[in-house]
C-alpha cells in the first residue's frame, strides 16, 4: 500500500499542472503539507508570529504567481521553501521597530529559571547575523540535507558545513554572554 | 557538550517555531483569495507614457484584486466619516504639495513612511504594489474624494515636460480612497505613484514631530469659555472645538484603546497640540482610530504647556487637559466640549476619576488641607478638608465604591524631607478620606487593606512605606529597601536578586502587577489574588529594559502601559499580560493613557 507521503508525491505533478492552470484548490493541496514547517521556520527566523504569517503569505503569493517557472514538479517542496526563506529574509532586512515579545516569557514563575535560559538562548539567537540565523534554522529546524541547503543558499556544500559550524560557535558565545549578563 | 547544546538549540527552535493549526488554517484559507494568475488589463486609468505611472496602474489593479488576500476584508459597510480637520501639519511641505495636497480640504490623511515598502504596514488592505517594495523613504497623501492628480511621471528627464493626468472620480465605495505615494528622499525628483479607490481600512499612520513652521496650524474659530487662570484678565481664546477627525471606521479595531497627546508647538501665546486615539492590531501594529489637531491661544504659564489625559471610567469620554490653558471633554465620535478648568485644580499635579466616573479629585491649589472634587460635565466643584491633610500630600486613588479617597501625606520638616525619611521612618500619614464628610481613617502598619480601583502601591503590611513608595522614582528605590511583599497573607517571591520597582493593582482589584528589576532587566510579574482566584497564578509576562516604569493598568489587569527612556523621547509600550504580546508606540508623545 502506498504511504500518504508517496501518494502525495505521486499526485504532485498533476497538482502542479492544475495549479499552473489557475486551480487554487490544487495549489492549496500542494502547499498545505508544507505550511506548518514554513510557518515554523519563518517564526523562528523572524521571531514574530505575525511577521512570519505575513512572510509566508508573501511566499504563497510569489509561489502562486511564479508557479509556471517551476521546472520539475517533484522539486516543489524545495522550491516553495526557497520562496519562504526569500520572503522571510526580505522581511529581516526591512525589520520594523515594532517587535512582539516572545511568548516563552509567559512561563510560570516556578519555571522561571528554565524560561530565562530559553529566553537567553532566544536573545542570543536574535543577536546573530542574519546568515547565521538562517543556516541554523535550515539545519536545526528544517533539518535540510547539506546539498539542499547549499542549493538554497547558492554556495558549495563545503561552505554550508563551515558556515554552520561557525554559526553554532557564534551562537554558543552569544549564549554564554547572555547567561553572564 | 556540543551535542547537548545542539539539542538545546533544536529544542528552542522547535518551540520558537511551533505553530497552531489555526494559523495554518488561516493561511491555507487565504489561498482562496489569491489573485487570478491571468490578470486583467488596466482599466479606469488614462495611460501616460512614463514607466512609473504604468507601474502605478499595475499596482492599483493588483491592489483591487488582491485585497481579500492581503489582509482581513473590511467588515463595515458604513462609509468613512468625513473629517472636519485637514492635516494642517503638512501644509507647505513640498512632498505634500507635489502629491496635490493643496489646502488640505480634500485630504483625509498625510504621513511619511520611513521606507516605501512599509505601505503594507500602514495600509494593510491596499494589496500588493511591487513598485513600492523599495527601501527609499516615501510620503503618502490620502484624498477624501476622487482628485485630479497633477502627475509627473517619476524623476524629470531631459526634454520631458510635465503632463497633467486626471483620474476618474471615486465611486464612493466605503473606505476606498484615492491616494498618492511619493517615493524618494528628494521631493523634486521622487517618483510619484497614484492609486485609485484603495481600501484604507486599518490605516496605520506614524505620527511624527511636526514641521518647524506652525504658522499653518489654525487657531480654532469662535470663542472659548474663559479657562480659569491666575491672571483673569488674560483669558485664552479659542473656538468651539471641532469634531474630531474620524480617520477610519473601526469595526475591526479591538480594545484596549490608547489616547496619546503631543504638544506640537508652544510659545508665549499659544499651544498647538494633537491628540489621537489608537488601538492595537495584530502584528504589533497600532491603528489611529481618531485624531484631532488644535491650537489654543492664551497665556502659557512658566511651566510650559502640556497635554494630560483622564479617561472617564465607564464612558467614551476623555478629559484632555492642556496645561495652564484649559480642558476639553473629548467624547469619541461626537462633538468635543470645551470646559472651564476650576481654579482649585489649576496646578493639581495629578487628578483621579472616581470609579463611577462622576468626579475628579486632586489636592486643592494653595490649600494643603483640602481636596477638590470636580464634576466636569456639570461643572460643579466641591471641597473636603481634614487636619490630617495639612501636609505635603497626594490623592493616590479611590476606593472601589467611589465613597472614599486614598491619600498619602508626608510631614513637611525643614523644607522637603528625604524620601527615605518620609517613606520608611517618619510614618507619613496615609489613610482614607470620606469624599462627602472629610472623615478620615488612618492606615497603620500591619493593616490589611483591600486595595482596589487601580491603586498604585501595596498596602499590607508596610502601609506607609509602600503607599509612599510609588510617588516618585526616588521613592521606588526607597521602597525596595523597606519592602515587605505579601498578598492575602501569602508571601510573594521575586525571582533571583530582583527587587520590586513598581506595583500596580488592576481596577477590579483581582490582579497585582509588579515590575521587578535585577539591574540588568525588568520583569513584569502578574499575581492573581490567591484569596479571590480559584487558581492563583504568578506569571512572568514580559522581560523589559531595566529602566521600564509601569503606567496605566486596565480594569481587568490584562493590559498594561509601560514607559521607558530612549535616546529620543519617552517611549511607551502596551503589554498584553495574558498573551505576552506587546505594541510599541512609535511616538514621542508627551502623555498617553489607556481608555477604559
Amino acid at each position: 500500500m502506498e504511504s500518504v507521503r508517496e501518494q502525495a508525491k505521486s499526485l504532485q505533478p498533476s497538482l502542479v499542472a492544475r495549479a499552473v492552470a489557475g486551480d487554487r484548490e490544487a495549489f492549496r493541496r500542494l502547499v498545505e503539507p508544507h505550511l506548518p514547517t514554513a510557518l515554523g521556520a519563518a517564526t523562528a527566523l523572524l521571531r514574530s508570529p505575525s511577521e512570519a504569517d505575513d512572510a509566508v503569505q508573501d511566499a504563497l503569493l510569489s509561489a502562486w504567481l511564479g508557479l509556471h517557472q517551476l521546472r520539475r514538479a517533484d522539486a516543489f517542496p524545495a522550491w516553495f521553501r526557497r520562496h519562504v526563506i526569500r520572503s522571510a529574509m526580505k522581511r529581516l532586512g526591512q525589520r520594523p521597530r515594532v517587535t512582539e515579545l516572545d511568548l516563552t516569557a509567559m512561563a510560570p514563575v516556578d519555571d522561571l529559571e528554565r524560561a530565562l535560559e530559553r529566553r537567553a538562548l532566544g536573545r542570543a539567537f536574535g543577536r546573530l547575523e542574519t546568515k547565521d540565523r538562517l543556516i541554523l534554522t535550515l539545519h536545526h529546524f528544517w533539518s535540510l540535507p547539506v546539498a539542499e541547503t547549499a542549493g538554497l543558499l547558492g554556495v558549495p556544500e563545503g561552505t554550508v558545513k563551515s558556515r554552520a559550524h561557525q554559526a553554532r560557535a557564534r551562537l554558543r558565545a552569544a549564549y554564554a554572554a547572555e547567561e553572564r549578563g | 557538550m556540543s551535542e547537548r547544546f545542539d539539542e538545546e538549540l533544536r529544542g528552542w527552535l522547535t518551540e520558537a517555531g511551533r505553530v497552531d493549526t489555526d494559523r495554518v488554517q488561516r493561511l491555507a484559507s487565504a489561498i482562496d483569495g489569491l489573485p487570478a494568475r491571468r490578470r486583467p488589463g488596466p482599466s479606469g486609468w488614462l495611460r501616460v507614457s512614463s514607466l512609473v505611472l504604468a507601474l502605478g496602474i499595475v499596482s492599483v489593479l493588483v491592489a483591487l484584486v488582491a485585497v481579500p488576500y492581503i489582509g482581513r476584508p473590511g467588515t463595515s459597510s458604513s462609509p468613512t466619516p468625513q473629517a472636519s480637520t485637514a492635516p494642517v501639519t503638512w501644509l507647505g511641505d513640498p512632498r505634500y504639495e507635489r502629491c496635490g495636497g493643496g489646502t488640505g480640504e480634500n485630504v483625509l490623511q498625510a504621513f511619511p513612511m520611513a521606507q516605501a515598502s512599509d505601505y503594507r504596514r500602514h495600509l494593510p488592505q491596499m494589496g500588493l504594489s511591487p513598485e513600492l517594495d523599495v527601501s527609499a523613504p516615501a510620503f503618502v497623501v490620502i484624498f477624501r474624494e476622487g482628485h485630479p492628480f497633477p502627475v509627473v511621471g517619476g524623476p524629470p528627464r531631459d526634454g520631458e515636460g510635465e503632463s497633467l493626468v486626471s483620474v476618474a472620480p471615486s465611486s464612493g465605495q466605503p473606505r476606498r480612497h484615492d491616494l498618492c505615494v511619493l517615493v524618494g528622499s528628494e521631493p523634486e525628483t521622487a517618483e510619484l505613484h497614484v492609486y485609485g479607490e484603495v481600501d484604507v481600512s486599518g490605516l496605520t499612520a506614524v505620527l511624527v514631530a511636526a514641521p518647524a513652521d506652525f504658522s499653518a496650524v489654525p487657531t480654532l474659530d469662535g470663542s472659548l469659555a474663559p479657562a480659569a487662570s491666575a491672571s483673569p484678565g488674560s483669558a485664552p481664546t479659542t473656538s468651539p472645538a471641532p469634531e474630531p477627525a474620524l480617520l477610519t471606521s473601526v469595526p475591526e479595531v479591538g480594545r484596549p484603546r490608547f489616547a496619546t497627546g503631543q504638544v506640537l508647538r508652544r510659545d508665549d501665546g499659544s499651544v498647538a497640540a494633537r491628540v489621537s486615539l489608537l488601538a492595537p492590531r495584530a502584528g504589533g501594529r497600532v491603528t489611529i482610530v481618531e485624531a484631532w489637531t488644535f491650537r489654543v491661544s492664551g497665556p502659557v504659564d512658566s511651566e510650559g504647556a502640556y497635554v494630560q489625559f483622564y479617561p472617564r471610567p465607564g464612558s467614551d469620554m476623555i478629559l484632555i487637559r492642556v496645561g495652564g490653558l484649559g480642558a476639553f471633554l473629548w467624547t469619541l465620535g461626537a462633538p468635543t466640549a470645551q470646559l472651564e478648568w476650576p481654579d482649585e485644580l489649576l496646578h493639581a499635579a495629578t487628578l483621579h476619576w472616581s470609579p463611577d466616573g462622576r468626579e475628579l479629585a486632586g489636592y486643592a491649589w494653595r490649600r494643603l488641607d483640602t481636596i477638590a472634587l470636580w464634576e466636569p460635565v456639570e461643572g460643579a466643584v466641591r471641597r473636603v478638608s481634614a487636619p490630617e491633610l495639612r501636609r505635603f500630600g497626594s490623592v493616590i486613588g479611590w476606593t472601589a465604591d467611589s465613597t472614599q479617597l486614598i491619600v498619602f501625606a508626608e510631614p513637611i520638616q525643614d523644607g522637603v524631607s528625604s524620601a527615605f525619611e518620609a517613606a520608611c521612618r517618619q510614618d507619613p500619614w496615609s489613610g482614607l478620606v470620606d469624599a462627602r464628610t472629610g472623615a478620615t481613617v488612618p492606615f497603620h502598619r500591619g493593616d490589611d487593606f483591600d486595595a482596589r480601583g487601580g491603586l498604585r502601591g501595596f498596602l499590607s503590611p508596610s502601609v506607609a512605606s509602600s503607599v509612599g513608595a510609588v510617588l516618585s522614582e526616588e521613592r521606588v528605590t526607597v521602597y525596595a529597601d523597606c519592602q515587605d511583599l505579601s498578598l492575602g497573607g501569602t508571601q510573594l517571591a521575586l525571582p533571583g536578586a530582583a527587587q520590586a520597582r513598581d506595583l500596580r493593582w488592576s481596577g477590579d482589584g483581582r490582579t497585582l502587577l509588579a515590575l521587578a528589576a535585577d539591574g540588568q532587566r525588568s520583569m513584569l510579574l502578574r499575581y492573581d489574588r490567591p484569596d479571590i482566584e480559584p487558581e492563583p497564578g504568578r506569571v512572568m509576562t514580559h522581560l523589559l529594559p531595566p529602566d521600564a516604569l509601569l503606567g496605566d493598568v486596565s480594569a481587568g489587569g490584562r493590559w498594561v502601559l509601560v514607559a521607558g527612556e530612549d535616546p529620543r523621547c519617552l517611549s511607551r509600550e502596551l503589554l498584553d499580560t495574558e498573551m505576552g504580546a506587546s505594541w510599541t508606540l512609535d511616538l514621542c508623545e508627551e502623555t498617553s493613557a489607556l481608555v477604559p
